[in-house]
């Protein structure tokens, strides 16, 4: 039997002409450190649902202390067939939710590689499991993959835009044109991570301005107290965008101030880009 | 009746064979999809389609643009539904490892092009899918082999071979042709080994692209397509020494190309039609994944296969594309039981067969 179908089929090519853009809600990535205030940032985005990884419950925590009014949250995942079973009710039942925040990737990317540890590695973690040559997290990627596709079905069929939050961590970077140096980074496994990398629209990476004052002695690092999130690629962080955003964003002293901000040069880069 | 449909089409491509090679290939394929039924027989998946060719225009994703050069075309085994998801099916037999889940096998799968240019297809003609459900079968190596005095007696003492009853037929072909497996003990043989080591035979997985891999893939079949016109245009078509013994045997223009043979010699015919997997014939100016693979191989051997349709007159089927392509068959009939829409859409709904992860 043959199929025949018509030239440009619409449903298809409608969303990726690049002379009028998808239009679609942009999928975000914030990775910080340690209580930066990533998620009372995420939680005043527009019509927000969160998602909250075992063991982080930060989210509860803040609404418990009134740092944040009451917030939609699934119940806490505790395995990996619960992430997705949330997307995929956001994706097909009757709901007003815009933007879906998940807390943390990096701790969805370990309920990820609890599922593949016990499928095809009878929870055996170590050399003789998962371990194996580090294998358990090459093929953590096909499963890795269908979360990434899910998150997309979500975003194009409800126009939900997506935002996941990741902590960071330190890591050494090899540098081939001098002395090695330090990055933050997103706390996932590199694999998982350029996997993401690629896919995401934005990548922003908060942390706390802190001044370094070297008096020829021994630098001291001074301030602190002052939050940004950074948008571009920089030696020290891993971030980037296709949104045409400042380089830096003031997070000021609350969530709400952070994520005015963020809108505010979200819709300046559109303005400009016009 | 899924099994009984497709054994039928082993029984019909058997009748009349005669040579040794071709009857164990065709106990293998007995006693592949004997156990495969065995394995999945279960499973909640229906088939919406099987066999489907699809003929679609190539589009520039960055522009919108059709190709006026070019179309797509491309045979999918089947789209199946079942536990809430619509999947592409795609039928793979392979001599590889499919058990270890981080065998190359498994990894390559992440940038196949056949996957992805069938998930194009797919979603270009409006049906996005949930994914692709990669159902591989591994060939078992063994072949009949010799029986020990103490199995023979044993068999003689029982009647029976791993548990199976042994016919009086068997018996005398033991008498006649001494203590070596016939098509029958081998078979039985075979089975035990499929139902003990299962995993090792039979594998499903569900193979999944992101919107923006696949844009990525559509953005390369329009490269590949200007190449393609491109090197016809110029009529440059230059080797590629590396790709001559490519999957273990020569090339079959390996001749032409070294200068020992000329495409005028009476090995050499114009084949009718250059997709010959295809149902249809859409012309010469289509993008099936074989041609796309072909071209990234070797532009000469694509030249010669597609642009000027030469093939050998004297090309003999390899054991395993006989192999593949009797599995191929019996598969199909296997899931036409399953067809939503006919009389055979009922499956048994006793036990409880493996569920997909």
């Amino acid at each position: 039997m043959t199929k025949e179908t018509k030239p440009v089929a619409a449903s298809f090519f409608r969303d990726h002409i690049t002379s009028k853009g998808p239009g679609l809600p942009s999928r975000v990535i914030l990775h910080g450190v340690e209580k930066i205030g990533k998620t009372s940032w995420a939680a005043h985005a527009p019509g927000v649902i969160i998602g909250m990884a075992r063991g982080e419950t930060g989210l509860e925590s803040l609404i418990d202390a009134k740092q944040l009014p009451e917030t939609p949250h699934f119940g806490e995942w505790q395995v990996w067939q619960d992430v997705l079973d949330s997307i995929d009710n956001l994706r097909t039942e009757e709901h007003t939710f815009k933007t879906l925040v998940i807390d943390t990737l990096n701790g969805v990317e370990r309920l990820c590689h609890e599922h593949v540890c016990a499928r095809d590695y009878n929870n055996v973690w170590g050399k003789k499991g998962f371990a194996n040559y580090m294998q358990g997290y090459e093929v953590s990627l096909a499963d890795w993959r269908k979360l990434l596709v899910a998150l997309d079905n979500l975003r194009a069929e409800r126009k939900m835009a997506i935002i996941a939050l990741v902590h960071s961590k330190i890591q050494g970077f090899r540098n081939p044109e001098g002395a090695d140096y330090d990055r933050y980074l997103p706390d996932m496994h590199a694999k998982a991570w350029s996997l993401t990398h690629k896919w995401a629209d934005a990548i922003l990476f908060a942390n706390y301005y802190t001044e370094i004052i070297d008096d020829g002695t021994r630098p001291k690092g001074i301030g602190g107290q002052l939050r940004s999130i950074y948008t571009q690629r920089h030696a020290a962080y891993d971030a980037g965008n296709r949104l045409g955003l400042p380089e830096e964003i003031d997070m000021g002293s609350s969530g709400k101030e952070a994520w005015d901000n963020f809108i505010s040069a979200v819709k300046q880069a559109r303005k400009g880009g016009e | 009746m899924s099994l009984d449909k497709s054994l039928r089409v082993i029984d019909a491509a058997m009748r009349g064979v005669e040579d040794e090679a071709q009857l164990v290939i065709g106990t293998k394929c007995r006693a592949l999809m004997t156990c495969y039924d065995r394995r999945w027989r279960f499973d909640k998946w229906s088939a919406k389609s099987l066999e489907e060719t699809v003929h679609l225009p190539i589009v520039n994703p960055a522009t919108g643009r059709t190709s006026r050069t070019w179309t797509q075309a491309g045979k999918h085994d089947g789209v199946i539904s079942g536990y809430g998801r619509r999947l592409l099916l795609e039928h793979k037999t392979c001599s590889e490892d499919i058990e270890d889940p981080a065998a190359t096998y498994w990894r390559r799968l992440d940038i196949d092009s056949q996957v992805s240019q069938y998930v194009l297809q797919h979603w270009q003609a409006g049906g996005k899918l949930d994914g692709t459900l990669y159902d591989v079968i591994r060939k078992p190596a063994s072949r009949p082999k010799k029986i020990t005095a103490a199995v023979l007696t044993s068999i003689h003492a029982t009647n029976e071979y791993y548990g199976q009853k042994v016919s009086e037929e068997t018996k005398s072909d033991l008498a006649e042709f001494g203590p070596r497996e016939n098509q029958e003990l081998y078979f039985h043989r075979l089975c035990q080994d499929m139902v003990d080591r299962s995993n090792r035979y039979f594998q499903r997985k569900v193979i999944h692209r992101t919107d923006g891999e696949v844009v990525e893939f559509a953005s390369e079949l329009w490269d590949l397509g200007q190449t393609i016109a491109d090197a016809n245009r110029d009529g440059r078509h230059y080797r590629n020494s590396a790709a001559c013994l490519t999957y273990g045997s020569p090339c079959e223009y390996l001749g032409v190309c070294s200068g020992h043979d000329t495409l005028e010699s009476d090995k050499w015919e114009r084949a009718s039609r250059v997709h010959a997997e295809l149902s249809d014939d859409f012309g010469g100016n289509v993008l099936t994944n074989s041609r796309a693979k072909c071209f990234q191989l070797c532009r000469r051997k694509h030249h010669y296969r597609y642009g000027l349709g030469i093939r050998r007159r004297d090309e003999e089927g390899t054991e395993a594309l006989y192999f593949g392509s009797l599995m191929h068959q019996s598969l199909e009939a296997w899931w036409s039981a399953y067809l939503e829409g006919t009389e055979n859409d009922k499956r048994d709904e006793a036990g409880g067969g493996q569920l997909l992860p």
